[in-house]
């Protein structure tokens, strides 16, 4: 079952300078993206700073408008609504349930000013989950229980717990509403490495329990990888390549995946390999991007055509999508022959 | 891998392995409302000539203040720092605030995490480096320049005499990181010591500054300390890596020994913990708990409440260092008797 | 790590002029609240014999040195024969002994209780013997009186005014930093205008609106109105920039995703993490507010007689013959100084104790 479908979703932020602000630049931080979402699936969304992705996942829970595209929500009755202009009245209760949120700074994420147990009633009781409050103090506490805390907790305030911890609060909190769709923005980024495979379990867990959807957004290849079940790459607010988690590993097609891959420290001290990375210079500003492929200064392979126009996204394999006009070509021959 | 380090490896020790730095029980303590906090304590490490020590460990095991500490940088009091730091015969604790000047920034200097915040907005690059230059070297402006665009040029920064005169708000940060290894540098110091220098930085670009990094240590020949908590930059950089947990070191072993064999838990724990492509569709490996805060140390061996083989003794006693194979220390009751697997 | 509030109390209390400043304001305050009780003379009663009497010299011995308790000499007034100035002589041929709780002119304590009881004073005719200690003014009415009936005023005046600005420009400044764009660009071209004007003479002006013929409760919430109408720009300033950051702060995104309506946000959210900065802003503005209504006042705009506050009091002491000949008519000002002075010294403490960063500029 569908529960998001985003089609060709654009992003442009205004800067703004002078007396009356007025606009005098954009970043472009999307640029048209597609992307699906099935109930029980996790799209990876993996880049690196700048690339957009953390503006994808806040435009996908309306956190941000869209500048153009659509995106379209099946809620959980089956009915279709578009929700690409602000969230209609019948739909907003809806899909603010629906649709939960995990960020990145679990020292940022949860008021300091209230208690645990407030924290994860907000979400419950915007949406007058239990009549009762004491019932709804009991759900909290087997809330926490299930990430891993004890009730007791539920009175202490966010300053006395680990960063560790207060992502499982975090967490505590987004699920409490029994999301069918939960967008993980770096969930684990800020945390100790000791403690980042905690949480990446916790969620796998959980979801393997919801049968929840997850768009899983990180720069960690490997931790994106161990999530997903589809990886989406971005650069420069570009999708330039999607495919199945293991499709994407065992055959990068995209010429900046492959450098992305090569570029991850190898953990082995007898075989070195940052040295034989060969990829030049840094990403563009979005503010300015290139002309064409937005990979193209960076790109070892580049054409003589990359620099003029921007390539069309082609099924190199099943399911297996990349925009890049070296592998166009291929698939083009391989086609013809 | 640098020279030094491949001699001590094939055990051809001989007197070309020079030591530089000295640091024996360390301990720097900050007073704070909450009580002492113990944030290094009794450290012992050295650092020959020619070779990358890697310091790693997480949040709070206190890497940074070690390297704060080496540098002179913990104000003491109200911090407590004690020990003996020797850099090439001179005790740098105790050390008055004009002679670490001579030292700091000219042989030690220090690479920082955020390079956005290590430069002064309201000047030029090359305005800071030339301060840098001024403080220490004998050189006149014009020299000092031509050497600064020299510096600039070997670190593979493009059009040097632009970037000059640029300000840092008109660079990236992956940019700026190499200008801050650039400042390091202008005075050729005997150690560098790095604090997360790539912790910042994207993967593509880490793997940039990683590689350069290396390739000036070959060239310059100078010592490094590089603080990190990431074991994969650990396993590309590092001819020896000590581990800390919670102020102490856990841990020494040659790179490669460390990754192949580890020899304390909580080492075998980072190891483990990695995401690696084998795991998928399973369950991640990890370590029990949280790292403790520094204000809360537990008793005994500091890392027991988190051991999955914590015995009676390590709840009560702080392990020793043990060293049960040449070249390796080990902090850790299982190694007492010798063989701890 | 311990709670935000325990560590902002200790960090308080470390501040010693801090500290000071909570103690002299204590005082101030308590003493404000008991003037009736605390003054010797109801603070309109003229008493033509005392006419500019300086300082009653309360003393503890006689003529004899023998000790007496506390008591004054009845006075006599005349008129130096050359130079026509008043002249007081003390009659020395009796004593008349300063008691504590002495009957006197009938108030009510607080506006409650109906009493004549006074804290100290003496128990004789105002005609021959009065206890002043700050002497007495050109209608020979009790200084000391007049400044704990003026700080009724002066005191309020700033806590009043500040509350209201406060409370202003915490709105207009949520409201501008919470939905930003036009809303935003016009509320922030606005508070720049009114303050590109002149404080003074915009004090004055709005001043000169508040009727003479008002009673003297009215022109007192008029004189607080103008006050806050210009004091709240500061406070708006400082809280649209705390609500622009804490905008953005994930814990309010999200609410945002919660689907937590704006209002809620904002009151449960953005207000509550402003709230102790607030505190600290309004501090700091409180002298600001107590030195403004002390000017009006001054220059005649302000509270008028009967009622009276430390400003209208110094008012007195306008001309530099006065000030040569009755030197005790500036003892307001000096009550003034003290209480701004505790004002700003609390401020920076909490300031301090609060944001150890200095994020927040004084306004």
């Amino acid at each position: 079952m569908k529960i998001l479908a985003v089609r060709n979703l654009k992003k442009y932020f205004p800067i703004r300078s002078g007396v009356f602000l007025q606009v005098t630049g954009w970043v472009r931080a999307l640029q048209a993206v597609d992307l699906d979402i099935e109930q029980g699936v996790t799209v990876g969304i993996v880049g690196e700073s700048g690339c957009g992705k953390s503006t994808l996942g806040r435009t996908i829970v309306k956190i941000y408008e869209p500048t153009a595209g659509s995106i379209t929500y099946h809620d959980p009755d089956g009915h279709v609504h578009d929700i690409t202009r602000g969230l209609p009245r019948k739909v907003r209760a809806t899909f603010r349930r629906d649709v939960q949120m995990v960020f990145q700074n679990p020292y940022d994420s949860l008021d300091p000013r209230m208690t645990i147990r407030d924290i994860i009633r907000e979400p419950i009781d915007t949406h007058r989950l239990f009549a009762d409050s004491k019932v709804a103090d009991e759900y909290v506490g087997g809330l926490l229980t299930k990430v891993g805390l004890y009730p007791e907790y539920a009175r202490r305030y966010p300053h006395e717990f680990s960063g560790g911890q207060r992502q499982r609060i975090a967490i505590a909190r987004a699920i409490s509403v029994k999301p069918r769709l939960l967008i993980c923005d770096e969930p684990t980024s800020a945390l100790d490495v000791s403690v980042q495979s905690q949480i990446i379990n916790l969620l796998k867990d959980l979801q393997r329990e919801t049968n929840m959807s997850l768009i899983f957004i990180s720069h960690n290849l490997d931790v994106v990888y161990h999530m997903s079940d589809r990886i989406i790459v971005m650069y420069l607010g570009h999708v330039l390549e999607s495919a199945p988690s293991h499709a994407l590993f065992d055959r990068p097609a995209h010429p900046y995946t492959q450098a992305l891959m090569a570029a991850v420290p190898s953990w082995n001290p007898r075989y070195r390999k940052l040295g034989e990375v060969k990829l030049e210079g840094e990403p563009p500003s979005p503010i300015n991007p290139p002309p064409g492929c937005p990979f193209h200064p960076r790109c070892p392979h580049r054409l003589d055509v990359c620099d003029r126009v921007m390539p069309e996204a082609v099924e190199v394999a099943p399911a297996h999508l990349c925009a890049c006009h070296l592998v166009a070509d291929d698939t083009a021959r391989k086609a013809k022959a | 891998m640098s020279a030094s380090s491949k001699l001590i490896e094939r055990g051809e020790r001989s007197e070309r392995v020079e030591r530089i730095l000295t640091v024996e029980n360390l301990k720097t303590y900050f007073r704070t409302p909450e009580g002492l906090v113990k944030a290094v304590d009794e450290v012992s490490f050295h650092l020959d000539r020619g070779e990358v020590l890697a310091l790693v460990g997480e949040s709070g095991c206190g890497k940074s203040v070690t390297a704060l500490s080496i540098l002179g940088l913990v104000k003491s009091p109200p911090a407590l720092v004690e020990g003996s730091i020797e850099f090439r015969g001179t005790q740098l604790i105790g050390l008055g605030p004009k002679e670490y000047r001579e030292i700091r920034g000219r042989q030690i200097s220090m690479i920082f995490q955020e390079p956005m915040s290590a430069f002064d907005p309201l000047y030029t690059v090359g305005y800071q480096l030339m301060e840098v230059a001024r403080a220490h070297m004998p050189w006149d402006d014009a020299e000092a320049k031509a050497r600064i665009i020299d510096t600039l040029r070997a670190i593979h920064i493009p059009d040097p005499e632009k970037r000059y005169s640029e300000y840092p708000h008109e660079m990236s940060g992956g940019m700026l990181q190499r200008i801050m290894i650039a400042m390091a540098l202008i005075t050729s110091p005997e150690i560098i010591i790095a604090d997360e220098p790539t912790t910042a930085l994207d993967v593509t670009i880490q793997a940039q500054v990683l590689n350069l990094m290396q390739e000036l240590q070959r060239d310059y020949h100078g010592s490094m300390i590089f603080i990190t908590h990431d074991l994969g930059t650990v396993a590309e950089v590092a001819d020896r890596v000590h581990v800390m947990y919670a102020g102490k070191i856990v841990e020494k072993a040659p790179v490669v020994e460390l990754f192949e064999d580890p020899l304390h838990p909580y080492t075998l724990g980072l190891l483990t913990s990695r995401v690696k492509r084998e795991y998928k569709g399973e369950s991640l490996p990890f370590i029990e708990g949280n790292v403790p805060r520094a204000d809360e140390l537990p008793e005994g061996c500091r890392f027991h409440p988190r051991c999955p083989r914590a015995m009676d003794k390590c709840r009560t006693l702080e392990p020793p260092e043990f060293s049960p194979r040449p070249n390796r220390g080990v902090a850790c009751w299982l190694w007492e008797e010798g063989d701890g697997r | 790590m311990e709670g935000t509030r325990a560590r902002i109390i200790r960090s308080f209390r470390r501040h010693r002029l801090g500290m000071a400043g909570l103690a002299v304001l204590t005082v101030l305050y308590l003493v404000m609240i008991l003037a009736d009780f605390i003054a010797p003379y109801n603070f309109t009663a003229t008493h033509r014999n005392f006419i500019y009497a300086p300082p009653t010299k309360i003393r503890f011995f006689d003529e004899d040195g023998r000790w007496r308790g506390p008591f004054v000499y009845p006075l006599t007034r005349s008129r130096d024969p050359v130079t026509f100035q008043l002249v007081f002589t003390e009659d020395r041929s009796r004593i008349v002994p300063v008691k504590l709780f002495v009957p006197g002119e009938e108030y009510k304590l607080m506006g409650l209780f109906k009493t004549n009881l006074h804290l100290f004073g003496v128990e004789e005719s105002p005609d021959t013997a009065m206890v002043l200690p700050f002497g007495a003014d050109r209608f020979g009415r009790c200084v000391f009186s007049r400044v704990l009936v003026g700080s009724q005023v002066s005191l309020t005046v700033g806590l009043l005014g500040t509350f209201l600005s406060v409370f202003i420009g915490a709105i207009v400044g949520a409201l501008s930093g919470y939905y930003g764009g036009w809303v935003d660009i016009g509320i922030q071209r606005f508070t720049e205008l009114l303050r590109s004007f002149p404080r003074i003479p915009l004090w004055l002006a709005l001043a000169v609106i508040v009727p003479p013929s008002w009673p003297s409760t009215w022109v007192y919430f008029g004189i607080v109105t103008v006050l806050s109408l210009i004091g709240w720009m500061g406070v708006a300033r400082v809280v649209r920039g705390m609500v622009l950051s804490l905008r953005e702060k994930e814990f309010v995104l999200a609410a945002q995703v919660m689907g937590v309506p704006s209002m809620k946000i904002i009151t449960k959210h953005l207000i509550p993490n402003t709230l102790s900065y607030l505190i600290v802003v309004s501090t700091l503005s409180i002298p600001g507010m107590i030195l403004g209504e002390s000017t009006i006042s001054f220059l005649g705009l302000g509270i008028k007689e009967p009622m009276t506050s430390w400003g209208l009091l110094l008012k007195q002491a306008q001309s530099l013959s006065e000030l040569q000949s009755h030197p005790w008519l500036m003892v307001p000002g000096l009550f003034i100084i003290v209480a701004v002075l505790s004002f700003n010294f609390v401020g920076d403490a909490l300031r301090d104790a609060v944001d150890p960063y200095r994020t927040v500029e004084k306004v």
